[in-house]
């Protein structure tokens, strides 16, 4: 499975090093142009100290959209895998669809962080460099602002929905290319793939409905949602499978570990259909 | 002699239209098979079944006591009709993705076929001609020690000196104990490598048997024989 | 080669090789090309020549010695037996065909005789 997976990152590394260039190429213009307005218009400057408001939204503008342009890539690389000539070799190697899978999935995740990493790292490096950023102070003021157990939490929550979300859409591909074998459909992936996610997101909050223990992650007890509304008036957002309100975060065990399942379910249903079903 | 091939009542078929009938064919260890019909016969979808790229509507297949899956596709050698290398390859890279990926592939055996057909390591696969496209896909192919070898028109649309020495390497490298099956509609050009003859229409077996057999009992070649049932 | 197309294969890679010992092109002894050569050279399947092989083993005219490769029979006799077999199939079939076209034996011998004093 290691095999595949090199092959996996050797087949996509140019685009997605373009990519990374690409988007580390325009921090360095944001960064620049927001030290200009921040010299021109004397921007005030955020909790960071000496960082202009501006600069933030704009570079989380920009991871997201490298986040968009990688996941297109990697859905066009899947698809490729199904209609196009190269799923020849692929599926006449010894591999199960486990491992095919599998091995797409961690390249997939792999290349997220890679993009994240080399982003955050590269805008800290910059920032310090043009505006004095403290990477100690950098550090502290993000888990001040926010508890701890709400980082966890949106950590988790962001791996878990990222995977999910990943799955289905391989999901889709699959099933829609099993289903209908003419390519002519080509949207047909993304209305399976929106239908689906809708029902999973559905599910998930209906789980949490319907079983509402809650598991405090400062004090790792196991709570109601009570808890969360008697200790203060503050309205509570409620995600799916966690709750944050007030400075506690709340995760439903339920629908955690319901997600969980939902992952490990759509990723066997995947590779199943790879293995079994697919007519190239 | 063992059958290393199984086909029991394997039909295909797509919607309306059947593109296997209900076929029954063994195939035995070390014999050269030729699966001969014109375009839309059936042969290439009979191959993809067996390489484990598509599946049966109905039917039965065995490759080596097993239904097509991991283990199958690990003892068959597959040449598809078409050009399946990854295009960010250069040749060393698909020589590695092989050496990786199948067990039974030789290396050494890669570099003389390479050298055999022209071909060096340096080259980058997408700017390769068709000709040297199919002499590089059969090399990888070759290159295995396989059970079975699976040959989708090997010498379809190559030039005559192309032809020759695709003809010779799978000559060259025939194993007394490995089967292959080989598609082609060309014949007169392949019909003296062939033990065994099938001649598919529309995804029926028509006739088979083994060439010699047919060559002296209806007196004419496997290349007439097809013209008459064809032509 | 080209192959006659109505006669097994093993059959006319026999002939060709009885031809090449009756001629001499292949002496009392001889090292026969090994399977996969002449399978090269012709384009044939190596199971076909083995099998060639195998029959003119059969009738004696070549032995095989095991890790050594297959060789021509150091038989004189048997040689000039084939070389008068393969003569006779000759006049055989010219017999045959001449028949066929309405000759007479004594015909064909008066034909033959003329022919044959005539020359080249």
């Amino acid at each position: 499975m290691f095999k595949y997976m090199r092959y996996e990152i050797k087949g996509t590394h140019k685009f997605m090093g373009l990519l990374i260039l690409f988007v580390l190429g325009a921090s360095t213009g944001i960064q620049l142009f927001a030290l200009n307005a921040s010299k021109k218009y004397n921007d005030g400057l955020d909790g960071f100290g000496k960082i202009p408001n501006l600069l933030m939204p704009l570079l989380v503008l920009m991871i997201f959209g490298a986040f968009v342009t990688a996941l297109f890539y990697i859905i066009g690389s899947f698809r490729k895998e199904l209609y196009e000539d190269r799923g020849y070799l692929t599926f006449s190697l010894p591999l199960s669809g486990n491992q095919i899978l599998g091995s797409k999935m961690v390249a997939a995740l792999m290349w997220a962080v890679a993009i994240g990493l080399s982003v955050i790292v590269y805008n800290a490096l910059l920032g310090s460099i043009l505006f004095g950023f403290d990477w100690v102070e950098g550090v502290k003021y993000v888990f001040n602002i926010i508890p701890s157990s709400f980082t966890i939490t949106i950590g988790l929550f962001i791996i878990l929905s990222s995977v999910i979300t990943l799955l289905l859409i391989y999901f889709a591909i699959t099933l829609s290319k099993v289903s209908i074998k003419n390519k002519k459909i080509g949207g047909l992936w993304f209305i399976i793939f929106l239908i689906l996610n809708s029902f999973v997101n559905y599910l998930i909050l209906k789980v949490s409905g319907v079983f509402p223990y809650y598991l405090d992650l400062n004090t790792f007890k196991i709570t109601g949602l009570n808890s969360l509304i008697t200790k203060s008036f503050m309205s509570y957002v409620d995600m799916g499978f966690f709750v944050t309100g007030n400075g506690t975060t709340l995760v439903n065990i339920f629908s955690f570990i319901f997600s969980i399942l939902i992952a490990v379910g759509t990723f066997l249903g995947t590779s199943y259909l790879i293995e079994r079903k697919i007519d190239l | 002699m063992t059958n290393i091939i199984e086909i029991n009542n394997l039909t295909k078929s797509y919607y309306n239209k059947r593109a296997l009938n209900n076929l029954n064919l063994n195939i035995e260890s070390g014999k050269v098979v030729g699966i001969l019909g014109p375009n839309g016969s059936g042969k290439t979808t009979l191959l993809k079944i067996l390489a484990g790229l598509l599946r049966q509507s109905k039917g039965e297949v065995l490759i080596d006591g097993q239904k097509p899956g991991v283990y199958t596709k690990s003892i068959v050698s597959y040449l598809p009709d078409r050009n399946f290398l990854y295009d960010w390859m250069k040749i060393n890279d698909a020589i590695c993705f092989y050496k990786d990926f199948f067990v039974d592939f030789d290396e050494d055996k890669a570099d003389d076929l390479l050298k055999f057909m022209k071909l060096e390591r340096g080259m980058k696969i997408d700017s390769l001609s068709k000709g040297m496209k199919e002499k590089l896909n059969l090399t990888l192919v070759l290159a295995r020690k396989a059970k079975v070898y699976i040959l989708d028109e090997p010498i379809a649309g190559v030039d005559p000196v192309a032809r020759d020495q695709i003809l010779n390497a799978i000559i060259n490298n025939y194993e007394k104990d490995s089967s292959m099956v080989i598609t082609t509609h060309l014949v007169r050009d392949m019909e003296n490598i062939f033990d065994d003859v099938v001649y598919l229409s529309e995804g029926d077996i028509l006739l088979q048997g083994n060439a010699e057999g047919l060559r002296e009992e209806r007196q004419m070649s496997i290349d007439e024989l097809y013209k008459e049932i064809f032509g | 080669m080209n192959f006659d197309s109505n006669l097994p294969i093993y059959i006319q890679i026999m002939d060709l090789i009885k031809r090449q010992v009756i001629t001499g092109d292949l002496k009392e002894g001889d090292k026969l090309p090994s399977v996969r050569e002449i399978a090269t050279q012709l384009k044939v399947n190596p199971n076909t020549i083995q099998r060639s092989y195998q029959e003119l083993e059969r009738e004696n005219l070549v032995y095989t010695q095991r890790g050594m490769g297959t060789f021509v029979t150091e038989d004189k006799q048997l040689v000039k037996e084939l070389k008068v077999n393969i003569a006779k199939n000759i006049i055989n079939n010219f017999l045959d065909d001449m028949k066929a076209i309405g000759y007479s034996p004594h015909e064909i011998l008066d034909l033959i005789s003329n022919r044959v004093r005539e020359g080249k």
